[in-house]
């Protein structure tokens, strides 16, 4: 589920910095520090919407940095257990496929897939399909995530097809 | 061992085993025809074990049978006994004399006969004995020693009660002895041994009985009513150790150390356990059906049998008698791996005669093997019964059979689940989400509260329960996982794998590995909920997933999996290599590697790229090789865990780089690059010397101011350190000439300048009032350099220094110094040589010495405050006192920076020589193209020296006292030689008096007088050395032509004095350099060049030059 | 078994949408529709970062975004938080993932209710109490939004 949030962001600012473009400087700092990141509280932070306050620089003693506390409102990702999402599939092997939702991967096993799909190994691309549906890279897929597991970089979910509603879409 | 066993009176094994042996078989043969070999091996071992029996019963029997008749009474202990020391024996004779002991049987036979006949006739004499004995009289004896608890006790004797027997404060006590570890058992038995042999001598053993424990080596316990009697019985006995105490164990201890758990009651059919030693050690094994006494067990289990027998192969083994246990060694030195049974391999290897077949059953030295597993019969006690804990590959393997084919007799995985059960209690911890299986609160679920002993708490989850706990045998829960969950494997040979789990069915959970993306099946029990991935199968040893690292000098690879203690990498070539952690050399770092990709553009760590050819795969590149070969990783790819190896220069990036500077990405709590660009760019930008950017001097025009090409006009195309390639205007010629002898033509007028001042000059020609450097970047500056490069650094060249972006510079101000070596020399005003002659082709130590003036700043302002203001104040006196031209030099002695000048006059040796210049000290040995130049840093020289340590200063004094043969040859070549400033201080010189010295430099505002003296000769008459850096050292000076004739003497700044030198033959003087130093002198001869023959009062010959000495007049 | 090894680990409330539960960071953070996060990205003001996350949620957004339009995607939340017992985390879903009945709605998007407070939280039995809408109001919701992405311009 994307949110828009709040967050703040602290960023050490070296003194060679202090100056008129310093504003300039804290803001590509912050965007390039916190987009495209991941956390497990937050999840994905995918594009800054806007800074709400940069932050009154305190220099901090010893080492003449100013620190800066920066807010700002940015878009988020955070995939929950129980959420059902769209996601399109990337990668499919006989364990089971890979579907993109956004940033996140989910991984689906072949036991939580309707064991009418079945694994079809002769098929270019690979695919799993039953009578009337195939999954096969690219295919459009509604899931249901089961599981989350954080990295320091990355979000990986496993999710299910395996119940009513959920499966290929077009 | 097993002999000795054999012979245990105490354990009746001897005889129960024989008998139930017989029983067995008889009950085998009924019921169970079809197994030859286990009946073969029975009756081998029958045999031997009634051969042994036989030995010792004549010794024993006269012991034994009495017991067996008081069993009722004492039974119990005794019993037990035989349960705990059957442990062991029973396997040493099934793994190392399994093999040879029907071989044993003929040859036993004889070499016992002697003995045996004599143990015959001894237990015959026994049996009489004991016939003789009035049967009323045991029956006595007995009642007599069990009366106590008999009497106490009021009911039927068929049935004591437990608490009865034990015992009492009235009993013979137990007593702890220390033996050596391993020979309890043995000892216990000489000790039985013993007591036979005294039993009817005078002396008797008054032991009353002696055991040991399994579990608790290097003690034995003997039963006695005292102490002594235990020291008595442990007298002479080897390997007891009664010094070391004998303890007496607590009645309440007594009855726990005998009592021992009932363990095969556990062996059902289906089971499974482990084999404990010998070849199959920690091998699974299927319990297939148990013998009615309960000590036997039939088992099944994978055969392990040798396909590479050595040469003299089992056949001839099989042959030979008695050879020590030769399939145990060979089997101890290399275990086959476990395998079914085939049974052409078999014959193949070991031919046709050794395997015969029966029925349904092949039969392989000696052993049956059934379905392709091995079938064999163990003693209970070589088997492990509990936490056997098979894993699920183990039982996989068993219940697919040899052909991977599903056996008839499936699993029965409740036999699993009761073995995992247990196990299943020690692992459950508070907050544990479990569900009750079994029971009537099955299908409950919640989390584990509190565990004590079997008993689990647990807080539901439900309204019904409505937050209340629930108590419920450990037994009868399980860990509960649903998909989606987080977990890690905590035993087993997934250990430490981490991942999400996809399905549970029963108490197998399967999950997606976090690292290897492959499904992996577990039994809940192992698991655990966790919230970090899998590290630790992330790293092995110092190496990581998706390290670079060099396996020999020419492949290098990338970690792409990591294994439980070795890795799978991926070579350059594309190889995939699985090593051991110990044959990776290195690890290499391939963050500062170059490479650049098919545009050209410069290919980094992280970068997303693309292949533009092959097959077009995306990834992220972990590392770049060699320039050529990049290893990149996508997780999409499940080769090679994603990690492939491509060309480089076959990459794009996916997002184009632009080429602007991504301020963002900048790492803001440094420096910022952008300031500290420009000139400082080199030092700071890069923080890499090396690659700094281009010799500032290259491209700058000079004159040849020097040597043959003297006069010439040109442009420096390259320097390497003191040497600059210049390219002549005329002649289109480049010749290779030192540095020192070039001036830089500033344009646009073309005046010669220092060399120096071009580099400085290059990126901003400031004037001199805008000196004061900006404190911030200085300090920055400051700060990094002291960083980067040792405060003193003896062998940093000078033209490094030159490169050494000035700090000064960089601020884009006129360096301090820099500005200070513009400023003409006072002292070449005085028709001196320039200092740079001097310096530029001796091979000076000072020059060596040569600190760039930042580089001690460094040091003294590297970020203390102080340091900074008072550099701050000494910036401006510097500024005035250097800024006019041809001052006195006097007024260095007056400025208020006057510290670190007050340093070089403690610092410096005065020297002879009459010229007041620093040119030694100078780092003028490049930078010094005009004499100023030479002169002013070296003023910074002396001050870096003095913040030198002492080491380094000490040596800075020996070079200063070089002996004056090379000073000598100095002179004569280079004609030149500067004296310190304060060479009126130096030792051996300010002890003298009389020196005719001149006022020199003592112009200016804080100029000595105003300069009213400059120029004035006088007379020294002492020198006063302060010492201090606060108070300038002065000399008292006579003046012949004072400005006030009132006052002849006047102390005189030693800083503005400059000796006056020699000119004629027969004057007087004193040397101020060289090994006569200090020295007074006459001239014999003047020769053309300054040079001057003298012969010091020692009569020593010196040829020296006269700027080495200073007049003296004799009659002051 | 018992002692001091044997700590209590931290009850930290699990998250889990099909009940609510998002975490104290997200209970009652504000939900985006693809369509909205689509809006945003699309009309940034700042150059796009290069991120491979900006990148494929781009790429996502404009594969899943059902309303294309800022009207319609306005219009859609309008229409929704005209039912104020849809949290912002169910409205989203609804507006998200289309479904064509309050049948699959039911199914696809949670019902259980989560009061403010992120702990006492009531857990529905079965799937018949505590639905906060009742079926015909919820299929009235879902063919209003049926047409207006049919009829988005």
């Amino acid at each position: 589920m994307f949110f828009i949030k709040e967050l703040s962001h602290t960023i050490l600012l070296h003194p060679s910095y202090f100056g008129p473009r310093m504003l300039q400087f804290l803001e590509s700092k912050l965007y390039s520090d916190v987009e495209g990141t991941c956390s497990g509280q937050f999840g994905y932070i995918i594009a800054v919407v806007s800074i709400l306050d940069i932050g009154k620089g305190m220099v901090l003693s010893g080492s003449g940095q100013a620190e800066f506390i920066t807010r700002y409102r940015a878009i988020v990702f955070k995939p929950f257990k129980g959420e059902v999402v769209d996601g399109v599939v990337n990668n499919v092997t006989k364990m089971g496929f890979f579907a993109d939702v956004g940033p996140l991967t989910v991984f689906v096993s072949h036991q939580l897939i309707h064991p009418d799909m079945k694994f079809d190994p002769n098929s270019n691309p690979p695919s799993f399909a039953s009578e009337e549906q195939i999954i096969e890279k690219n295919t459009k897929i509604r899931l249901k995530i089961v599981g989350t597991r954080v990295d320091a970089t990355e979000i990986f979910a496993i999710g299910t097809i395996k119940e009513d509603h959920l499966g290929v879409i077009d | 061992m097993s002999d000795a066993e054999e012979d245990a009176p105490f354990n009746n094994e001897g005889f129960e085993e024989n008998e139930e042996v017989e029983e067995e078989e008889d009950e085998e043969e009924e019921e169970n025809p079809p197994k030859p070999s286990r009946r073969d091996y029975d009756d081998d071992e029958e045999d031997e074990e009634d051969e042994e029996d036989e030995e010792d019963m004549g010794a024993e029997r006269g012991k034994k049978r009495p017991k067996r008749t008081k069993r009722s009474a004492v039974g119990r202990f005794l019993d037990v006994e035989a349960e705990v020391d059957e442990d062991e024996e029973d396997e040493d004779e099934e793994d190392e004399y399994a093999r040879d002991e029907f071989v044993v049987g003929g040859e036993a036979d004889e070499d016992d006969l002697a003995r045996r006949a004599a143990d015959h006739a001894r237990f015959d004499r026994r049996e009489r004995e004991l016939d003789d004995q009035d049967l009323a009289k045991i029956a006595e004896d007995v009642s007599q020693r069990y009366r106590r608890t008999a009497v106490r006790y009021s009911g039927d004797m068929s049935d004591i009660p437990q608490r009865l027997l034990m015992p009492s404060v009235h009993d013979a006590n137990l007593w702890q002895v220390r033996v050596r570890p391993g020979k309890e058992r043995d000892l216990v038995f000489s000790l039985m041994r013993k007591a036979i042999d005294l039993e009817y001598s005078n002396r008797p053993l008054q032991i009353v009985s002696a055991f040991q424990r399994d579990s608790l080596p290097g003690m034995i316990y003997v039963e006695a009513r005292s102490a002594k009697q235990v020291s008595d019985a442990c007298n002479g006995l080897v390997g007891i150790y009664p010094s070391r105490g004998i303890i007496l164990v607590p009645i309440e201890e007594m009855a726990s150390l005998l009592q021992i758990k009932k363990q095969d009651l556990t062996v059902t059919p289906g089971s499974w356990v482990r084999i404990r030693r010998g070849k199959y050690q920690g091998d699974i094994a299927q319990v297939m059906d148990i013998t009615e006494n309960g000590e036997e067990v039939g088992l099944k289990f994978i055969p392990r049998i040798d396909l590479n027998p050595k040469d003299d192969g089992s056949v001839e083994i099989m042959g030979k008698k008695r050879k020590k246990g030769p399939t145990g060694i060979s089997s101890s030195s290399m275990r086959p791996p476990q395998r079914f049974f085939n049974y052409e391999e078999v014959v193949k290897v070991y031919g046709r005669k050794a395997v015969s077949k029966r029925n349904q059953v092949y039969v392989f030295q000696n052993e049956t093997y059934k379905d392709g597993f091995i079938e064999k019969d163990f003693k209970l006690a070589g088997l492990q019964l509990d936490n056997v804990n098979p894993t699920l590959d183990e039982i996989t393997r068993f219940t697919h059979g040899q052909d991977g084919a599903e056996n008839d007799a499936n699993v029965d995985l409740s036999i699993i689940a009761e073995a995992s059960r247990k196990a299943a209690i020690s692992v459950l911890q508070p907050g544990d989400h479990v569900e009750v299986f079994e029971g009537e609160q099955s299908g409950v679920h919640g989390t584990v509260h509190s565990i004590e002993q079997d008993i689990v708490s647990i807080q539901p989850v439900g309204v019904d329960f409505d937050g209340q706990r629930i108590q419920l045998p450990a037994r009868s829960v399980r860990k509960r996982f649903k998909p989606g969950d987080h977990v890690k494997v905590m035993t087993g040979q997934n250990a430490d794998e981490t991942g999400l789990v996809v399905s549970v069915s029963a108490n197998v959970v399967t999950f997606l590995s976090d690292m290897s993306m492959q499904e992996v099946s577990v039994f809940s029990k192992d698991l655990r909920e966790a919230a970090e991935v899998g590290t630790g199968t992330n790293v092995v040893g110092n190496y990581e997933l998706h390290d670079l690292v060099q396996l020999d000098m020419q492949t290098v690879g990338v970690i792409f999996k990591t294994e439980r203690d070795s890795f799978r990498v991926l070579d350059q070539n594309g190889q995939v290599r699985l090593v051991q952690p110990h044959q990776i050399s290195m690890r290499r770092d391939s963050n500062r590697a170059i490479a650049t990709d098919a545009e050209g553009h410069e290919l980094r760590v992280n970068d997303n790229v693309k292949e533009v050819d092959g097959e077009g795969r995306k990834g992220r590149v972990l590392h770049t090789h060699q320039s050529f070969f990049a290893f990149l990783h996508n997780r999409d790819y499940n080769e090679h865990g994603g990690v492939f190896v491509t060309r480089a220069r076959s990459l794009v990036s996916v997002a184009p780089k632009g080429n602007i500077m991504k301020l963002g990405a900048a790492d803001l709590s440094k420096m910022n690059p952008a300031l500290s660009g420009g000139a400082m760019g080199g030092m700071v930008g890069s923080g890499n010397i090396g690659r700094g950017p281009r010799d500032r001097l290259i491209g700058v025009p000079v004159t040849v101011v020097k040597g043959p090409s003297k006069g010439y006009i040109g442009t420096i195309k390259d320097t390497n350190g003191a040497i600059a390639r210049v390219e002549l205007n005329t002649g289109n010629k480049v010749i290779s000439i030192d540095k020192m002898k070039l001036m830089w033509r500033k344009p646009p007028t073309g005046v010669l300048e220092p060399l120096e001042n071009a580099i400085a000059g290059r990126p901003s020609q400031g004037g001199g009032s805008t000196r004061t450097p900006n404190p911030y970047n200085n300090r920055s500056s400051f700060g990094q350099r002291t960083g980067a490069q040792t405060p003193w650094d003896n062998r940093t060249p000078a033209w490094e220094t030159n490169r050494t972006p000035n700090p000064y510079a960089a601020a884009g101000k006129t360096p301090a110094w820099n500005a200070a070596s513009r400023t003409p020399n006072p002292y070449a005003d005085g028709g001196r040589t320039p200092a740079w002659n001097s310096a530029s082709r001796t091979p000076n130590p000072y020059t060596n010495g040569n600190a760039s003036p930042a580089r001690p700043a460094g040091g003294a302002w590297g970020g203390a405050t102080p340091g900074r203001s008072g550099w701050g104040g000494a910036a401006s006196p510097r500024q005035t006192g250097w800024a006019s031209p041809a001052r006195p030099s006097g007024a260095w002695a007056e400025a208020p920076s006057g510290p670190w000048l007050l340093k070089t006059v403690q610092g410096e040796p005065p020297l002879s020589a009459p010229t007041p210049g620093f040119a030694p000290y100078t780092p003028g040995a490049d930078l010094g193209v005009t004499p100023a130049a030479a002169a002013t840093p070296g003023v910074f020289d002396a001050y870096a020296d003095l913040r030198t340590p002492l080491a380094v200063f000490s040596d800075h004094r020996n070079a200063v006292s070089t002996p004056g043969v090379s000073v000598g040859m100095f002179a004569n070549q280079e004609g030149e030689f500067e004296l310190p400033l304060r060479w009126l201080l130096e030792t051996d010189i300010s002890n003298k008096r009389g020196m005719m010295v001149e006022v020199r430099s003592s112009h200016g505002a804080n100029g000595w007088y105003n300069g009213e003296y400059e120029g004035k000769q006088g007379v020294v008459l002492s020198i006063f050395d302060t010492h201090s850096e606060q108070f300038p050292s002065t000399a008292r000076v006579q003046f012949p032509e004072p400005l006030d004739p009132s006052q002849p003497i006047i102390q005189v700044p030693v800083e503005v004095l400059a000796p006056i030198h020699p000119e004629k033959p027969n004057e007087e003087v004193l040397i101020l350099h060289g090994p006569q130093k200090g020295q007074m002198a006459k001239v014999n001869m003047v020769e053309p060049g300054g040079t001057m023959v003298v012969t010091t009062r020692m009569f020593v010959v010196e040829e020296i030059t006269s700027d080495k000495l200073v007049r003296i007049q004799a009659d002051v | 078994m018992s002692g001091p090894r044997l700590r209590h680990r931290p009850q930290v409330e699990e998250e889990d949408a099909s009940v609510l539960k998002l975490g104290a960071e997200f209970n009652n953070a504000g939900c985006l529709l693809i369509s909205e996060v689509k809006y945003l990205l699309e009309n940034r003001d700042k150059d796009a970062p290069d991120t491979a996350v900006y990148n494929k949620t781009l790429e996502y957004v404009k594969t899943f975004a059902k309303f294309n339009t800022t009207d319609s995607a306005s219009a859609v939340r309008e229409t929704l938080r005209r039912e104020p017992a849809l949290t912002q985390f169910e409205t989203a879903q609804i507006a998200n993932l289309c479904p064509a009945n309050a049948e699959e709605a039911k199914s696809v998007v949670p019902r259980y209710m989560v009061t403010s407070s992120s702990h006492d939280y009531v857990i529905a039995y079965g799937n018949q109490s505590l639905v906060k809408i009742d079926d015909d109001r919820l299929q009235t919701l879902l063919q209003e939004i049926q047409t207006m992405r049919k009829f988005q311009t």
